[in-house]
């Protein structure tokens, strides 16, 4: 499967565990912070389609800022994906089980 | 038409998910061409699941909402909702990666590659059986109070 270098492997792999891990505090924050919320409504018309926007325009863009970066060569892409994924859920089920059970008290 | 922005996003996304296991098996069969070709299948699939469930998102789904909040499972939104939206960013994201890890990076290592690779279609089906679950209960949320 060899094939001619384009990107570097590792700013791509990074900037997917750091938008995997940002997308669960943005959603907090955006819950939390109603401000936030609202401008991003105000931008783009609803919430999750600015998120959504937004989280996919910041992980292409840290594809590029990533190639300048050096990037650590004992990382673990496998590891970090698995745990980037295990964490989001986690926080993600807390923290709207915890809005739900406040907002019924 | 609402019926067929949900219908269309429920099978698109049932078809991302299967193309990802269709993927994987030919990634462990070292079939790259197919593997390939899956891949790219998984992430048109979770495209159009991902533009016809925004549509119903932004279009209907505020008007559903109020039926699931006071009817008699809210948890419907307030938790599978809620999490099944953000998530599916998450696994949008990866779907993405997979696409320009496969097109525009150096496939260096075969085993390294195919490691990753095995890393990221048990990520994507793992989320997408999730997502399906999620759905189900918003569903289920909504017919509830039917």
């Amino acid at each position: 499967m060899s094939e001619e270098k384009k990107l570097p492997e590792q700013s791509l792999q990074a900037s997917l565990i750091v938008c995997i891990l940002l997308n669960t505090l943005v959603t907090i924050v955006k819950e939390i912070c109603h401000p936030v919320k609202a401008f991003i409504t105000q931008i783009f018309g609803n919430h999750w389609v600015g998120h959504m926007v937004l989280l996919v325009l910041l992980f292409l863009l840290l594809v590029i800022l990533f190639k300048t970066i050096k990037i650590n060569p004992s990382f673990n892409f496998n590891r970090a994906l698995r745990f980037s994924i295990i964490l989001s859920v986690i926080l993600l089920v807390l923290f709207y089980c915890t809005k739900y059970s406040l907002h019924t008290d | 038409m609402k019926i067929v922005f949900i219908v269309s996003h429920v099978l698109f996304g049932v078809a991302g998910t299967i193309c990802a296991m269709i993927s994987l098996h030919h990634l462990l069969k070292s079939e790259p061409a197919k593997f390939k070709r899956y891949a790219s299948w998984e992430f048109l699939s979770t495209l159009v699941a991902a533009l016809t469930g925004g549509w119903y998102y932004v279009y209907y789904y505020q008007q559903d909402k109020p039926i699931i909040l006071n009817g008699a499972f809210p948890l419907a939104h307030h938790l599978f909702m809620e999490v099944k939206e953000h998530l599916f960013i998450a696994l949008f994201l990866i779907s993405l990666f997979l696409q320009i890890r496969i097109r525009f990076t150096t496939i260096a290592s075969d085993i390294g590659f195919q490691k990753e690779s095995k890393e990221v279609l048990y990520s994507l089906i793992v989320l997408g059986l999730s997502m399906s679950v999620m759905g189900v209960f918003v569903s289920m949320g909504f017919r509830v109070n039917q």
